[in-house]
């Protein structure tokens, strides 16, 4: 056995750094994937808390932080609808018993582009995979390589499932009369 | 991608443009709108800890509590279908001694693995040799990894041409290179930003309670090797590459990039045998891909997976070139948090010689699609 020497490891940045550099995209990212700008900046939130839990030890190559952090977005959005799920189910068991409010539309107070919320509202009907590879491509802004890092996918595979994602939006759009 | 129009591409940058022009609030705020003031959540380490105290996964209608060590959330893992919050993907010297039990347990393989052995240099392993192998319980943060009580020694790259080295309590910030037969890595950790933790090159090796973390294409690289209660975890590729006589065992394997084990060509005596695997693109992409094609026995058996696409991948090797065979899958497990369906299968039935005992955690019956 001969030991080789320690690679010295490249210091990541401050996460700071990461932070300021990255939330608009994490922040579109989780918007476009929720809709509700609350929720958005809740779960923007919610996802730069865990990366700062894990950034020492994970150490991420700088230029695969946006990727790593894109995960991280990704899973909180998936927790996000899981627990609105399971809130749905308890309102539809209160519902027998009492009327609920209606809800504030938060969405309109906030996203004041009507044609963006249309858009959103569209993404919804998109299977969660189509909108996820949509949310990262146009609203974080990523190439189909760094889709492909954070969906676990190639860089082929993720520009032909990129591509398709964004085509059935824009079928979906035309045949919403947007 | 012959489909992709101007149009598409028109519509593209114009959904672009509606992103960029939404204001994006300079400092993130909590639901309750009243820290914008206030630094950003993530500067509150106490609320980290006490995020990630736990993990509860109830497969076949019980529950099974895994605790973890550190308390930090587990950031890049796809929730667990009931989870109210992921493991911790902190390296641990100190792992606890409760440990989970599995619901489905599938012991009889797992009373193959070898038992736990106590690093010779600090003497302080709580289970030593008399220890039973991890068996029946589930693979987690509790059963996998160095064991408590391991004193773990730091150290750069490690390059072993000496068949038979042991590599025992070593803290590692780098790559082991095997390049010699018969050799053990145990109760060991190693942390990598370079493609391979083990990278095999020659020879075999076998990794028994170790921490593995990082890799850009694999933590262990296909091949002659063999894994036992080793926990996998933060890979930016696939958690395993599967060759020829590689096989998975007691362990757990998540956070990983792609597929939490993947072939990159035919083989035999590969087996993946009792792990928790979960997947970004896939838990398990089995396939003989580039070829050649490869005579088995592929064998997945009593594993609790979940994740990717479809969370089990049996597929043909360029588009139905290459095939594998001699797949048996049998008393797995299936998460329910794949995107499109928990198996895709498009080789010939003839390559699974056995099918059976496969369900979700639920229990309902997995079939062949």
């Amino acid at each position: 056995m001969g030991m080789v020497g320690l690679d010295a490891p490249e210091l990541p940045a401050p996460f700071e750094e990461v932070y300021r550099a990255h939330l608009p995209r994490v922040y579109l990212f989780c918007l476009s994937q929720v809709r509700n700008a609350a929720d958005a900046e809740d779960l923007a939130a919610d996802s730069f808390a865990s990366a700062f839990a894990a950034y020492q030890r994970t150490r991420p190559p700088p230029d695969r932080v946006l990727p790593w952090l894109l995960r991280i977005a990704r899973n909180a959005v998936i927790d996000h609808y899981r627990r609105a799920g399971r809130r749905a189910t308890l309102h539809a068991v209160l519902d027998r018993h009492a009327e609920r409010e209606v809800p504030p539309d938060v969405e309109s107070a906030v996203l004041r582009n009507d044609e963006l919320r249309a858009v959103l509202v569209t993404m919804r009907s998109l299977r969660r995979r189509d909108r996820q590879l949509v949310g990262l491509r146009v609203a974080a802004d990523l190439s189909y390589a760094e889709i492909g890092a954070v969906v676990g996918l190639s860089e082929h595979a993720a520009t032909v499932a990129t591509r398709r994602a964004v085509t059935r939006l824009r079928n979906l759009c035309e045949g919403a009369g947007r | 991608m012959s489909d992709w129009e101007p149009e598409d591409q028109r519509f593209e940058e114009e959904l672009r443009g509606l992103f960029a022009a939404v204001r994006v609030p300079p400092v993130l705020s909590t639901s309750d709108g009243t820290e914008r003031a206030r630094p950003p959540r993530w500067t509150s380490p106490l609320r980290l800890v006490a995020a990630g105290i736990a993990t509860v996964l109830v497969a076949g209608g019980a529950a099974v509590a895994v605790r973890g060590q550190h308390g930090a959330p587990d950031p890049v893992a796809s929730p667990q279908p009931t989870a109210s919050a992921p493991p911790s993907p902190a390296p641990s010297d100190t792992r606890p001694t409760t440990r989970p039990t599995l619901p489905d347990a599938h012991s009889t393989a797992a009373s193959s693995a070898p038992p736990r052995t106590g690093p010779a240099a600090s003497g302080q392993h709580s289970s030593a040799s008399s220890a039973p192998p991890a068996g029946s319980a589930l693979p987690g943060p509790g059963n996998t990894g160095v064991p408590a009580g391991v004193t773990l020694r730091p150290s750069g790259s490690v390059e072993v041409t000496r068949p038979g080295t042991v590599l025992d309590g070593l803290d590692i910030t780098g790559v082991v290179t095997i390049r010699a037969a018969g050799v053990t890595i145990r109760n060991s950790r190693i942390r990598t930003s370079d493609e391979w933790a083990v990278q095999l090159v020659s020879g075999s090796v076998t990794i028994l309670d170790s921490e593995l973390i990082g890799g850009h294409s694999s933590a262990i690289q296909e091949g002659n090797w063999r894994a036992y209660r080793v926990h996998i975890h933060d890979v930016y590729g696939d958690g395993v590459r599967l060759g020829s006589g590689s096989l998975l065992q007691d362990s757990y394997v998540h956070d990983v990039g792609s597929a939490g084990a993947r072939m990159l060509s035919g083989g035999s005596n590969i087996t993946l045998r009792h792990n928790v695997i979960r997947g970004g693109s896939s838990a398990l992409f089995l396939t003989p891909e580039g070829g050649p094609d490869g005579a088995g026995p592929v064998t997945v058996q009593g594993n609790v997976i979940g994740g990717g696409s479809y969370s089990l991948y049996v597929v043909s090797g360029q588009q139905g070139t290459y095939h594998q065979r001699g797949y048996t899958i049998t008393g797995n497990r299936w998460l329910r948090d794949a995107d499109y369906g928990p198996v895709s299968v498009t080789e010939p039935r003839s390559a699974i010689v056995a099918w059976g005992d496969n369900t979700f955690t639920d229990g309902a019956r997995v079939d062949l699609p």
